[in-house]
């Protein structure tokens, strides 16, 4: 085997591990997992420090969530949202404190919230809706104060329509200290009292699907909780899927670079039909300043240029290629329905049924029928086609379909294939 | 008289196109407008879309290119046309698509929203173009803004003075519904995008693959569908009937005035499946009677 084969194999391995990790590899060490049924809970308590340095104690329960300020790819820094998990003493956070929606007013003028509660913010929480139009032209961003806010807890938030929804934050605070909460399971017939640590998941298991990661805030009495150690494993999704998405479009730009070196060359040979690599180089030239001209302002000849090559000039000869397939299946359809057989005349009437019912003229045909016979309306014994003997086939289809696609997966990850372009030896 | 009949077993297909163009373009001349059937599925998606909640997003995964606009511009329009009406907020991106797809979905965002007075990232944002699925589909499920951090014009986006509405939408979770509009989506949006199974998916295909997805309708797994052309006019129908002259730009969308000539195209088929069938069975008496 040779260093690029093995390299290829290599590469094929590690992916293919990381797609099976991420579905087989438990989010909590196994051996150090707890489950049980909930019943109850004392919520995360994060003790913080506002901007202007006054204290505050937030109980984490549902209405709070986290956000710190990271780099993103194109090197700004961007507010993402993170686990109470993954919030440590220290840090400078943004936190969400709760949503509030907007009720009526009471004999006092004072607004109220849906609840019929009084809206009271705390000194350091800043409101501010969604409605962001209103907020960007007035050149604060999405910040939008509303009401009188006063210092002694006092706020009437009275410029917004009932039921509208107003947010609360406390911007850039930092967070001092941080009890994590406790949980109490039923772990075989016994109550245990589990403390959350800093590295604790919570995993609530589903009967219908995959179990989910929660805050404390979310187990509800009864849930079925597993709480463990972190396998650290699932924090670096994202991480995968960026490198993925470089990989491909890698691809991408190799494909490109390829078309131009056998352009390039066959131009340069002056090999049979030549000029039609004059055509891809003149293409390939049009669609980058149709490229750069789609994010100029609509109107401008250089966005004008970018439409027309994309809607008008693409756009028209993709559709007339696809078009033209509605002939052949007219064509194809007149020679295959005939009744040679009782299976072919069974096929020919499901396909005149489907085709009526995806018509208005299905009904134009049974709509006779009276409505408490409904379900011989043509479009409804269409519905029923597909939903019951047609979907039992796609099942059977897709299942002996997947259950090669793993057997050649496995092939492949597992070097028993020849992979592409590796050569016929 | 069977003689007669036996010549309809082998017509020119150069006859079956011409009166296929023919059927085709009459409603283009003529405003012929049919009544609907409007199928559960349609009706599911439409009421998920409709009452949407002030903090969520529509969210739509714009696939579609020139190949397949003859299905996917309609569908798409139909739910851009609805969300622009009616003020919901809309995001919208695209994934291993081909790349102009993000400026074909531009094209009708731009026109609706002028039509309704809405504004860029206020009311929508094309997050535009990325690669990476599967893995990138668990991206925009857990975090959005990390598989997009820029929109399709190059803002930010965190950058909520540019795009307010993306302030409030950072995973599934702020998603109402989501539909991945193209020829024929991946299966493994229900696999990727949220593991609990809570967001509702919605595929809007070309209504050949249509099939394909009633056994996920049945299992839950994704909320209801847009088959085609027909799903599209069925879900304009659906607002007009709900909304009336508010909803303004309707006799320009394109579902409803689509649907016309796929119907006449339809018959036309049937009637040749019909007459090839009395044409086989005439040269069969003929060869019956022969012997």
């Amino acid at each position: 085997m040779n260093a690029r084969k093995a390299l290829v194999a290599f590469m094929t391995f590690i992916g293919g591990l990381y797609f099976i990790l991420e579905f087989v590899v438990p989010p909590t060490l196994p051996l150090a997992t707890t489950t049980g049924i909930a019943l109850s809970k004392k919520v995360p308590v994060f003790t913080i420090q506002t901007k202007d340095g006054l204290p505050m104690s937030v109980p984490a329960d549902s209405s709070v969530s986290f956000f710190i300020m990271r780099r993103n790819k194109a090197g700004d820094f961007q507010s993402t949202e993170q686990k109470s998990r993954e919030i440590f003493p220290g840090q400078v956070a943004t936190i969400r404190t709760r949503a509030i929606t907007v009720g009526a007013f009471n004999d006092k003028g004072e607004r109220l919230d849906d609840s019929g509660n009084p809206i009271i913010l705390k000194p350091g929480e800043v409101p501010f809706t969604t409605d962001g139009l209103e907020a960007s032209q007035m050149g604060i961003a999405y910040q939008k104060v509303v009401g009188r806010i006063r210092d002694n807890g006092e706020a009437n938030i009275n410029t917004l329509q009932p039921g509208e929804i107003v947010y609360v934050e406390v911007r850039d605070a930092t967070i001092k200290n941080i009890d994590r909460g406790e949980l109490v399971l039923l772990v075989k017939d016994k109550q245990r009292t589990l403390k959350i640590g800093n590295a604790s998941v919570i995993m609530r298991n589903l009967r219908r699907s995959q179990p989910e990661e929660i805050n404390i805030h979310q187990v509800n009495l009864g849930d079925t909780i597993s709480i463990g150690p972190n396998t650290l494993f699932r924090d670096q999704r994202d991480t995968a899927s960026q490198f993925n998405s470089v990989i491909g479009t890698l691809a991408l730009g190799m494909g490109l670079l390829s078309l131009g070196m056998v352009n390039l060359r066959k131009l340069k040979k002056k090999e049979s039909e030549w000029y039609t690599s004059i055509i891809f180089f003149v293409a390939i030239v049009g669609g980058v300043f149709a490229g750069i001209g789609k994010y100029q302002p609509s109107g401008t000849s250089f966005r004008l240029f970018s439409d027309t090559m994309v809607l008008q000039i693409i756009g028209a000869m993709g559709t007339a290629i696809f078009s033209l397939l509605s002939f052949y299946l007219a064509s194809a359809a007149y020679r295959a329905f005939r009744i040679r057989t009782f299976e072919a005349g069974l096929m020919m009437v499901t396909a005149l049924i489907i085709m009526f019912g995806q018509t208005p003229f299905g009904m134009y045909i049974s709509g006779w029928i009276p409505q408490d016979f409904q379900a011989l309306w043509l479009p409804n014994i269409s519905a029923w086609i597909l939903r019951v003997p047609s979907s039992a086939f796609i099942r059977a289809l897709t299942f002996g379909a997947m259950l090669g696609a793993i057997a050649t997966a496995l092939r492949y990850w597992l070097n028993m294939e020849r992979p592409a372009g590796m050569g016929d030896d | 008289m069977w003689r007669l009949l036996a010549r309809l077993d082998r017509i020119h297909r150069k006859v079956i196109y011409v009166i296929l163009l023919v059927a085709a373009a009459i409603p283009f001349f003529f405003d012929i407008r049919l009544p609907l059937y409007i199928w559960d599925d349609t009706r599911t998606i439409h009421e998920l879309t409709d009452t949407c909640p002030k903090d969520k997003v529509v969210v739509i995964c714009s696939n579609w290119d020139p190949g397949s606009q003859s299905e996917n511009w309609p569908q798409y329009e139909s739910v851009v046309s609805h969300c622009m009406m009616k003020g919901i907020k809309l995001v919208v991106f695209s994934l291993d698509s081909n790349v102009i797809a993000p400026q074909m979905a531009e094209t009708i965002n731009e026109k609706q929203a002028a039509l309704y007075g809405r504004h860029y990232g206020v009311d929508w944002v094309n997050l535009g173009f990325t690669r990476g699925a599967p893995l990138m589909m668990g991206t925009i499920g857990r975090n959005i803004k990390s598989a997009y951090p820029t929109d399709y014009k190059g803002s930010a986006t965190n950058d909520y003075g540019k795009l307010p509405i993306m302030k409030n939408v950072n995973s599934c979770k702020d998603f109402r519904i989501i539909y991945l509009i193209e020829y024929q989506a991946t299966n493994d949006w229900m696999v990727w995008l949220d593991p609990t199974g809570s967001t509702p998916i919605v595929y809007a295909s070309a209504g050949i693959v249509s099939g394909n997805w009633y056994p996920y309708i049945q299992s839950g797994q994704i909320k209801g569908m847009m088959a085609g052309i027909r799903g599209a006019a069925e879900y304009e129908q659906l607002t007009d009937e709900k909304y009336g002259e508010r909803y303004k730009g309707r006799k320009d969308l394109r579902g409803g005035k689509m649907i016309v000539p796929l119907a006449f195209g339809y018959l036309v088929i049937i009637m040749f499946i019909v007459i090839g069938n009395v044409g086989t069975i005439a040269v069969k008496k003929l060869k019956g009677s022969a012997k």
